[in-house]
C-alpha cells in the first residue's frame, strides 16, 4: 500500500476560481463530476476512444478521463456548463439545437466542446476537416450528418461575431 | 472487467521542474518508475493494469523539454512537444511527411500526445515512427550517469520496447533537414499499414532510398532489403515490384489483408516520393 498524499491544486473552472484537494490518481473527469458537480462532462469508454469526456484545458480540447487532475494545477478548464453566457446559449449550442444534431445527447457535450476547440484554431473548417476532427467522437444515434451541418453553421455564426 | 472510470492504481507522484531533477528521480526509482508525458498511452495502460508503476514522474512542468529550435542543419524538438506543437511550428514545415503522418490523429490526442511519448511507447503503429526512420532522426537520452545519442532505428528494439535503460530520459529528437533534391512521401491505411519513403534520383536511376514500414507488424523499422533492390537501379515498374515483394515479406504471412493493402499502398508511396525527387 502506497501512501498517496493529497495535493492542493487551483483551477479556474468555467471562469470560477477553485481550490481543491486531490489524490495523484484522481482523474480530472471525476474531479469535475464528483467534486464540482459538473456532470455535463461524460464518462464513455475511459480509454480515449469515444471523446465523451472532452473538456477545454487552457483552450485546448483534451480528454479529462486520461488526465490526472494534479497535472493541470493552475489551468483554466471549460466544460459544457461554461459555454453559455448570461443565460444565452453559445452559437455552437444554438446550431446543434437548430439542426437537430442531438438525439440521446450523451456524446454531445464532448462534441460541442471539441467543436469550440476546433473553431478556435480553425474558424472556417471544411466538411472534411470537421469529419477529421470528429473521428475521436463516437455517436451511435445521429449518424453525424446533422452534427457536421451544425458545426458548419456555427462556424459561419461565430465568424460573423 | 477493469473499471476505466477511475484510475485504481496507487503511486507516488513527482513533478520535477528540470531535466536534472527528473533524471535524479529516475536514478533513484528507475525500475519501478514511469515517466508521464501526455498520458494518452500510459494512463490507459495503468487503468487496464498492463503497467503498475510505484512512482510516476510527470515531465510536463519542464519547460525546456517543449522547445523547438533550429541548430545548424537540424531541427531539435524537445521530447515533450505535443503533436499540435509540431503541426503549428514553422520549423517543422520542412518535414511534410512527418506532419502528414500526424494528420490522422484525433484532435484531442494532437493536444495531449507528445513526440517523446510516441517514441517511448514504441508501438509499431506509432504515427511518428515511419517518418522519423526515413528522416534519419536521432535522439538524445539523459541519465544521472551522463548522456548519449541513439539513431532512431536503434531505439525501437521490439514490440513496445525501446533500448532506453530504466534510468534514462528521452530529452531531444534531432531531425536532419532533408537534402532538397530528395523526394519524400508517406502513406497509411488506418493503423493497419504505414509507409514512409525517401528517394534521391539521378535522371531515371534511383541513387538513394530509405523505406520504413509500420502498422500491423512486430516493430516499425527500415526495410534495407527493399532499399537495396531500388538503389542504383533504373526506377521502373519491375524494380518497384521487386521492392514491394521484399516489403510484404515483413508482414506476417497469415495477415493476408494487411499484405494485400500493402501491395496496393507501397508502390503508390514509392512513386510519389520518386515524383518529388529532383
Amino acid at each position: 500500500m502506497i501512501f498517496m498524499e493529497e495535493r492542493k491544486i487551483r483551477l479556474k473552472v468555467n471562469g470560477k476560481d477553485c481550490e481543491l484537494s486531490v489524490k495523484p490518481n484522481e482523474l480530472l473527469l471525476n474531479v469535475l463530476r464528483n467534486k464540482l458537480g459538473l456532470t455535463g462532462t461524460k464518462y464513455g469508454c475511459g480509454t480515449g476512444d469515444c471523446g465523451a469526456c472532452t473538456v477545454l484545458i487552457n483552450n485546448e480540447p483534451r480528454l479529462s478521463c486520461l488526465t490526472l487532475a494534479v497535472t493541470v494545477d493552475g489551468a483554466e478548464i471549460t466544460t459544457i456548463e461554461g459555454l453559455a453566457t448570461n443565460g444565452k446559449l453559445h452559437p455552437i449550442q444554438e446550431a446543434f439545437v437548430k439542426h437537430g444534431a442531438i438525439q440521446c445527447g450523451f456524446c454531445i457535450p464532448g462534441i460541442v466542446i471539441m467543436a469550440k476547440g476546433l473553431l478556435d484554431i480553425n474558424p472556417n473548417p471544411t466538411v472534411e476537416e470537421i469529419k477529421e476532427a470528429l473521428k475521436g467522437h463516437l455517436c451511435r444515434c445521429t449518424g453525424y450528418i446533422n452534427i457536421i451541418k451544425a458545426i458548419k453553421a456555427a462556424a459561419l455564426e461565430v465568424s460573423k461575431g | 472487467m477493469v473499471n476505466t472510470r477511475i484510475l485504481a492504481s496507487e503511486f507516488e507522484y513527482f513533478e520535477p521542474r528540470t531535466i536534472n531533477e527528473a533524471v535524479n528521480l529516475l536514478a533513484k526509482y528507475g525500475q519501478e518508475a514511469r515517466v508521464l508525458a501526455g498520458g494518452s498511452d500510459l494512463i490507459v495502460d495503468m487503468k487496464v493494469e498492463k503497467v503498475n508503476p510505484k512512482y510516476l514522474i510527470y515531465i510536463g512542468k519542464i519547460p525546456e523539454l517543449r522547445s523547438i529550435a533550429k541548430v545548424g542543419n537540424e531541427v531539435v524538438v524537445g521530447a515533450n512537444a505535443t503533436f499540435f506543437d509540431l503541426i503549428k511550428s514553422p520549423l517543422l514545415q520542412s518535414f511534410p511527411i512527418l506532419l502528414e503522418a500526424l494528420k490522422s490523429i484525433q484532435l484531442e490526442i494532437k493536444m495531449m500526445g507528445t513526440i517523446g511519448g510516441n517514441i517511448c511507447s514504441a508501438a509499431p503503429t506509432a504515427s511518428t515512427a515511419t517518418p522519423l526512420l526515413v528522416l534519419n532522426a536521432w535522439v538524445k537520452v539523459v541519465s544521472a550517469r551522463g548522456s548519449r545519442t541513439i539513431p532512431i532505428e536503434k531505439v525501437y528494439v521490439g514490440n513496445r520496447k525501446t533500448s532506453l535503460a530504466p534510468d534514462e530520459l528521452l530529452t531531444e529528437i534531432h531531425l536532419p533537414v532533408l537534402d532538397s533534391r530528395y523526394g519524400a512521401a508517406f502513406g497509411e491505411i488506418k493503423t493497419k499499414i504505414k509507409f514512409a519513403v525517401v528517394i534521391g534520383r539521378r535522371r531515371d536511376v534511383c541513387e538513394h532510398c530509405r523505406i520504413a514500414i509500420g502498422g500491423d507488424v512486430e516493430v516499425a523499422k527500415r526495410v534495407e532489403k527493399a532499399e537495396k533492390l531500388l538503389e542504383g537501379k533504373v526506377f521502373n515498374e519491375r524494380a518497384i515490384e521487386e521492392a514491394c515483394d521484399a516489403v510484404v515479406e515483413e508482414i506476417d504471412p497469415d495477415n493476408w489483408y494487411v499484405r494485400e493493402v500493402a501491395k496496393y499502398l507501397f508502390p503508390k508511396v514509392v512513386r510519389e516520393a520518386w515524383g518529388k525527387a529532383r
